[in-house]
């Protein structure tokens, strides 16, 4: 089953289309990426997937629910982290673990009090005195903490340092590998996420420009260097950008096939970063 | 439930020291008594002081509270935190504002608690300033103290949720809100100026509850609709409200219409009837069924043919008049809550179709009383202040303003007119020695002077003037357990001629024809007097009852009395039919009270009305043996 | 064997094809030796920054063509006896390389002596076939950077 089941969601802002017609899916036990430049919509589709904001048209299904509707009972099972922590900052990491316990049918609190000592992070201080990365590690502890079936985190490693960008990184990787649990989540650390998603989605003014496999992704996208004066056609390999250089021209195709090798053009292949872009950034063709 | 139990606990932890400083605001009253302030020593200061302070601190935390817990958090993107975990929308709406409710009266009730505890038991009125808590039992004030912090809570949330939203459907709350306070004003003004003051009064106890739901469904709506999108939650927040609110502002005023639109068919107790000297038109008054709030509507009803013109509601209007020959009826109006200026209204009511008017007539500095109309209708008398006025009826044309005998201590007053020109003032006096007198002033209105004056020695009250105003009817007692009647020709200037009698006279008046009754008892004995137009006794008929009235002479020869055993027993009257030639009692029914009284004309309609035991208005003529429901009781 | 696998990002082949050839690689190069325990799933995931599920897919190829080995309740090894690929498998493949590496010494214009010279250095530098170097020691630990 699609643990998220997003079909033909559009969402209105007064007369701004800030989703238009998104269609994706994430299977269970998959880890699925969002990825998109500030203000392409990525934070709508949070909230459309945690039932905070109703679709204009379409439907998003969360854990074969209706996102909306039956968001607090689905919500048992999902783990949320949101981009900016959002816990009463009187409340301690304990106290915080006390209030959640009783809503999540199976709650692992030595668990809970186990990842804190790794992340470091006293339990005893008030939520609002932790540093930014000390709160993104106790949402995330929490959120974990619920044992859910699906995780949602919206950017979890925004403003954070390597080594705690690194640390939510790894517990997320143990989780996975310990509960192969389902992730849905927004990022730019294109580079951390790189190696742990193996769905991307790629969001460009509230549409889904990409959305599939990161292998596919990755097996298809190339850059080519050709020197100048070729008059290659390349027309059936989908560029996507073109620039020119004194030593001839850099394209940067979407459907590269292997058969295209030929001696004079060089052929290398690109780090998600690059593909995202080459989609969205301001030499984009399309 | 449990999700509810979870967000209150939660609302409630995170503002814990608001309780212990209202715990410790509430031993401020206890300290009152030992400050040096200027009302400190009163009995009640500290009870005083405790209310008040608890009052304030529920209303206060009850506004800043309201205003943040839903706002604030929205608006500071805090209330994410509920939303992303499995709580129902309405369990966090239930539970942040039931949190905040339950901290701000429950502050107050702390603020109150060591003075209660000390034994203070406050007096709840005379803190809403409405006139409600007359007699308000604390149960009750205690349950418009938590409506009203839960209204202002819910008010103050509302508007938090509206400005922090910062979008334009802040206009429209204004505007909608400006336009809905205006209709209640105009419909609370509507049913003030008609003194309907229960009804008002019931209203806004319901205006309340309707605030207070209307504010609840627009925040609930918002909160579970709306989740964490400010600016949606405050479209949905203004739309339930206003929507609701309008419903609420148009019951109230259509429950004002209802209320207002009492006819005399909707008196659950007569109060009264003012008969005139001719015609059918009678003015009623009396109470209206609780549902209405008791109001007290006045009415000038057409006995024949049943229409009914709504002159006021006590005290709105006061001294109405008749002319000679019933066409016409004026009376004061006062301004709206019994305050000047008071004009004189006419109603012609020979007139089919006519409706009440405003004469040019008015006084802006005293209360006028006494108000007389002339036969014709063309001009009224009234004493205002410490004059006599007579003014012209059509245009208000001052005839006559004299002074009432400045500087001396005069008892009775009364003005008549004897025809369109001439208004005469009766006055009588007691003067030292157990002496008096009776004064009498003639006024010409052509010229505005006095035309004639008379003086007429004696320790009299005046008890009655005849018809056409020549003729007064005196009463004195100076030996107590004797009653001296008597009556005065002041054509002639002869001292007043009457007789001695037993007992105490409880009844006296003049009879159409010149002759005179009078009720006498003594010794649990009543007796009717009959008296000649010099005075002289001619009959004496024993009457039934311990208590008896007169009432007036519905056909010739016929004078109604009304007797009961106990006077405390309302309606227990019954009527009987008294032959003045033979002294023949004929029953005329039980649980019958009259309405007229001898001087008026034979069997004008004031002498034909009797008020029944179950609250109806009946007419019977004895001449043709007809009787006749005018009203209904409750009906 | 954390500190000698690299997953580059750059690389078209899917993350867990590098970390199956980085293995066969070490194996073949004897850098891993026979019978040497493997980091579990976790550990090398957690290392490699990757989804655990690529590791294991990497891992279940390796079992499958018996380069690993499964000890029940003790964990993933090298096995006692890594299969040689089949000549014909290792032939296709080595001639696939070689293209790879034949093309590239074309765009940048080397001669043949060149190319076959600078594959003889390579050949040395990874120290194949020399079964006494020191096999390299690794924990299964969490590396800390």
């Amino acid at each position: 089953m699609d643990l998220v089941a997003v079909d033909e969601l559009s969402v209105r802002y007064g007369r701004r289309l800030v989703l238009d017609r998104v269609s994706l899916a994430v299977p269970e036990g998959s880890v699925y990426v969002l990825l998109g430049r500030n203000g392409a919509g990525k934070s709508s589709l949070v909230r459309c997937l945690l039932g905070e904001q109703r679709p204009g048209s379409g439907s998003v299904r969360l854990l074969g629910g209706d996102a909306w509707r039956e968001r607090a009972a689905l919500l048992r099972e999902v783990g949320v982290v949101p981009e900016e922590p959002d816990a009463p900052p009187a409340m301690n990491a304990r106290e915080l673990a006390r209030f959640c316990s009783g809503l999540y049918p199976s709650w692992d609190g030595a668990g809970f009090a186990a990842r804190l000592e790794r992340f470091g992070v006293p339990s005893g201080v008030p939520f609002g005195q932790l540093s930014k990365g000390q709160k993104g590690q106790v949402t995330l502890s929490l959120a974990l903490a619920g044992s859910p079936r699906l995780l949602i985190l919206d950017d979890p490693t925004l403003g954070l340092d390597p080594v705690a960008r690194r640390a939510v990184f790894d517990e997320l990787i143990v989780d996975l590998a310990d509960r192969g649990t389902t992730v849905f989540l927004t990022s730019h650390d294109l580079a951390g996420v790189e190696g742990i998603a193996d769905r991307v989605g790629v969001l460009r003014g509230g549409r889904l420009l990409v959305d599939e496999e990161m292998d596919t992704l990755k097996q298809r996208f190339r850059r080519l260097r050709l020197p100048a004066g070729n008059g290659h056609d390349l027309e059936a390999l989908a560029p996507v950008s073109s620039v020119t250089r004194a030593w001839g021209s850099e394209v940067v195709v979407g459907a590269w096939d292997e058969s295209f090798a030929r001696e004079e053009v060089e052929v290398s292949a690109m780090t998600l970063e690059e593909i995202f872009l080459s989609l969205v950034g301001q030499e984009g063709l399309r | 439930m449990r999700a509810f139990a979870m967000v209150l606990r939660r609302e409630l932890a995170e503002r814990r020291l608001l309780v212990l400083a209202a715990a410790l605001l509430g031993l401020v009253p206890v300290a009152v008594p030992f400050l040096p302030l200027g009302f400190s020593q009163a009995p009640d200061a500290r009870a005083g002081t405790a209310i008040a302070l608890a009052l304030i601190v529920s209303y206060v935390l009850a506004l800043v509270l309201g205003s943040t817990v839903v706002a604030r958090d929205l608006a500071e993107r805090r209330l994410g935190f509920y939303f992303s975990r499995p709580l129902p929308g309405w369990a966090i709406w239930a539970g942040k504002l039931a949190g905040a409710a339950l901290l701000a009266f429950g502050s107050g009730v702390l603020v109150l608690l060591p003075s209660l505890l000390l034994g203070d038991r406050p007096d709840p009125s005379g803190y809403w300033g409405q006139g409600l808590s007359r007699g308000m039992d604390s149960g009750l004030a205690s349950a418009l103290w938590l409506l009203t912090v839960l209204a202002l809570l819910l008010a103050a949330n509302a508007a938090g949720v509206m400005v922090r939203s910062r979008s334009p459907w802040l206009l429209l709350d204004l505007l909608a809100g400006t336009l809905l306070a205006g209709l209640a004003g105009v419909t609370a003004a509507r049913l003030l100026s008609a003194w309907a003051l229960g009804a008002l009064a019931m209203a806004q106890v319901g205006l309340l509850v309707a605030v207070v739901l209307s504010f609840a469904a627009a925040s609930g709506s918002q909160v579970t609709r709306g989740r964490t999108d400010l600016r949606r939650g405050h479209r949905l927040l203004s739309l339930t409200l206003w929507a609701l609110l309008g419903l609420s502002v148009l019951a109230f005023g259509g429950y004002a219409q209802w209320v207002l639109a009492a006819a005399p068919e909707d008196l659950v107790e007569l109060g009264g009837v003012l008969p005139p000297p001719a015609g059918d038109w009678v003015a009623v008054g009396g109470t209206t069924g609780p549902a209405r709030g008791k109001y007290k509507p006045t009415f000038l009803l057409d006995t024949s043919s049943g229409r009914s013109i709504w002159i006021g509601a006590e005290p709105a209007w006061e001294d109405l008049a008749f002319s000679r020959d019933g066409r016409r009826a004026v009376w004061m109006q006062m301004g709206s809550r019994g305050t000047f200026p008071v004009t004189i209204h006419r109603l012609d009511l020979d007139r089919p179709g006519a409706e009440p008017v405003a004469t040019p007539v008015g006084f802006s500095e005293s209360f006028p009383h006494s108000l007389v109309l002339s036969p014709d209708g063309s001009r009224v008398a009234c004493i205002s202040g410490e004059r006599i006025v007579a003014q012209e009826l059509r245009n208000g044309k001052l005839l006559l303003a004299a002074p009432v005998l400045p500087g001396e201590a005069w008892e009775q007053n009364r003005l008549r007119f004897l025809d369109s020109r001439t208004l005469r003032f009766y006055a009588t006096r007691l003067l030292r020695g157990a002496r008096g007198e009776l004064r009498v002033f003639d006024f010409d209105l052509d010229t505005g002077r006095t035309s004639r004056e008379m003086r007429l020695p004696g320790s009299y009250a005046l008890a009655g003037i005849s018809p056409d105003g020549q003729r007064v009817l005196l009463v004195s007692r100076n030996d107590p357990g004797r009653t001296e009647i008597a009556i005065a020709d002041l054509r002639t200037g002869e001292p007043p001629a009457g007789m001695s009698v037993d007992g105490r006279v409880s009844g006296l008046s003049f009879l159409p024809d010149g002759r005179a009754v009078a009720l006498l008892r003594s010794r649990s004995r009543s007796e009717l007097l009959l008296l000649d137009s010099r005075g002289a006794a001619l009959k004496r008929f024993a009457l039934p009852g311990a208590y008896v009235r007169f009432g007036g002479q519905p056909a010739p020869g016929l004078l109604v009395v009304a007797s009961t055993q106990d006077r405390s027993v309302e309606k227990a009257w019954r009527s009987d039919l008294l032959d003045l030639e033979s002294g023949a009692l004929r029953p005329l029914g039980e649980g019958l009270f009259p309405q007229g009284w001898p001087n008026l004309p034979v069997g004008s309609i004031g002498t034909q009305l009797f008020v029944r035991k179950n609250g109806g208005l009946v007419r019977i003529d004895p001449g043709a043996s007809r009787q006749r429901a005018i009203l209904h009781p409750g009906s | 064997m954390s500190r000698s696998l690299r997953i580059d990002p750059a690389d078209p082949r899917p993350i867990w094809r590098q970390i199956e050839e980085s293995v066969r690689h070490l194996v073949a190069s004897g850098a891993l030796a026979a019978g040497a325990p493997v980091p579990s799933v976790r550990d090398l995931a957690r290392d490699l920054q990757v989804n655990p599920a690529t590791v294991s897919k990497a891992y279940q190829r390796l079992t499958d063509a018996g380069v690993l080995a499964v000890k029940r309740g003790e964990g993933t090894y090298v096995s006692e006896t890594p299969p040689d690929l089949s000549s014909r498998e290792r032939g296709k493949r080595l001639l696939q390389g070689a293209v790879r590496y034949a093309s590239l010494a074309v765009t940048l214009g080397a001669g043949r002596e060149e190319t076959r010279g600078t594959l003889d250095d390579a050949w040395s530098s990874l120290g194949a076939g020399n079964q006494e170097e020191e096999e390299e020691e690794w924990t299964s630990s969490p590396s800390t950077s």
